[in-house]
């Protein structure tokens, strides 16, 4: 399991990790009940400060996306349903879909884009 | 046989050790990646050719002048046979090895034209996995390490023959308990991994994880070893013990190091099998862009551990 950190990105590097993570469970490759590193190891594999780990930890557990268990430290936790509010969701779209639209794109590439990513990912699940 | 043979023994295998760390290791270390890097450094085009090549005989020299200096200093000790001296040297040689490739090192990074990594670092991969401790040190082993170390001392401090010196079993106790620190290190310590064939470089780096602690668990027991063969050596009174006793002691502690030597050969091996084709670790470039983060663990660490060995060997040499 493995996630790309980009120094070139323009996303801080905790927010890089948190939906690296995300990506790795809507693509099957963690699971649920799989443990993470600690915030230490992540932190002294990258070169980082603690606090930058332990943010992006500390976010994926608010959105219970990780949970600490005793003795088993950080851990995958999905919770079936999440429930998250549907203004929510779209609020989570708009930024990369008006990015989309600036580009020039039509309308149905755009939606071609998004079915192929969805795709994607789906086919990547379905390998669990 | 005196009671001082495993001295001799410890020094003609540090011997033969040098001589292979020297001949395979060592001598092609700067060229061992190929024509873009030079000990591992990624070097501009211009680099290239000739000035590689003046480069390469610097190194070859700098190398030659160690060798030279060391085997004189071990010549001086047999002509005026002062034979207690020889695992000071044995230890000595072992110091100036390491701080000549380290500064060898540091040159070549200061003054070799290296490629141009960009302002901005790059991207590199994190590997998820866990790790821990105990799926690479076995704990039952460390318990029996520590347990070896601490009976050979109370047996020395309590039943200790009026002949017996600290100075060498203080040296071997010192590398042991360093080398079982430096194994929990080598477990903990990680690097940024390059972005591309990221899943290979992190099979390399495990692999060079694994081959690390073994190598240092051979070690460890080597010189915890050689401290419970001295205790047993110079606990009996009058110094006298028996001749087949020496025997097994030299006899165990060529066992540990002809493990040891193929460990590091089939270590060796399997390392330059993984590596086919991968970046050299000492090119990998972290999130700053640079490429000598590697060089920063442990650091501090490394200083204390020369400068304590250094002292203890001088104590050792000068019989304090």
């Amino acid at each position: 399991m493995l996630l790309t950190v980009d120094a070139n990105d323009k996303r801080p590097i905790y927010q890089q990790i948190v939906d690296g993570v995300k990506a790795l469970i809507a693509r099957g490759d963690l699971r649920e009940g799989t443990s993470l590193p600690t915030v230490r190891q992540v932190a002294g594999d990258l070169r980082v400060n603690l606090n930058t780990i332990a943010v992006a930890y500390r976010q994926l557990q608010d959105e219970g996306f990780l949970s600490v268990r005793h003795g088993a430290g950080t851990v995958v936790s999905i919770r079936p349903g999440r429930s998250i509010e549907t203004e929510a969701l779209r609020k989570l779209l708009r930024p990369t879909l008006t990015e989309l639209i600036l580009t020039g794109l039509s309308d149905e590439a755009i939606a071609g884009i998004v079915r192929q990513e969805l795709k994607a990912l789906r086919m990547k699940g379905d390998r669990r | 046989m005196n009671t001082e043979i495993l001295m001799y023994v410890v020094t003609a295998l540090a011997l033969v050790g040098r001589v292979y760390d020297l001949l395979w290791l060592r001598w092609n270390l700067p060229n061992a990646h190929g024509p873009e890097f030079f000990m591992g450094v990624e070097v501009a085009s211009e680099f290239r050719g000739a000035r590689a090549i003046q480069w390469t005989m610097r190194y070859h020299a700098l190398i030659l002048a160690e060798l030279v200096f060391v085997a004189a200093a071990a010549g001086w000790l047999v002509v005026l046979g002062l034979w207690r001296w020889l695992p000071g040297w044995a230890g000595g040689a072992a110091v100036i090895a390491i701080l000549n490739i380290r500064a060898i090192e540091a040159w070549v990074r200061r003054s070799v034209p290296a490629a141009k990594g960009g302002d901005v670092g790059p991207a590199v991969a994190l590997s998820l996995e866990v790790r821990r401790r105990g799926d690479y040190l076995s704990w039952v082993s460390e318990a029996l390490l520590a347990v070896t170390l601490g009976a050979s001392w109370i047996l020395l401090l309590t039943r200790g023959a009026d002949g017996w010196r600290w100075q060498s079993p203080a040296v071997w106790t010192y590398l042991a308990v360093a080398s079982s620190l430096w194994k929990v290190s080598a477990v903990r310590s990680g690097v940024p991994l390059p972005a591309d064939r990221a899943e290979e470089h992190r099979q390399w780096l495990n692999t060079r994880r694994r081959h690390s602690v073994r190598l240092l668990d051979c070690f460890s027991w080597f010189t915890v070893l050689l401290v419970a063969g001295y205790a047993a050596l110079h606990s009996s009174p009058g110094d006298s013990a028996a001749p087949w006793l020496r025997w097994i002691m030299v006899a165990v502690v060529l066992a540990v190091w002809a493990t040891m030597a193929a460990v590091t050969v089939r270590g060796q091996q399997r390392l330059a099998s993984t590596a086919g084709g991968l970046r050299p670790m000492e090119s990998w470039r972290g999130l700053s862009g640079q490429d000598d983060h590697h060089l920063l663990p442990g650091g501090v660490w490394g200083v204390g551990f020369v400068a304590g060995l250094i002292l203890l060997i001088a104590l050792n040499f000068w019989g304090l």
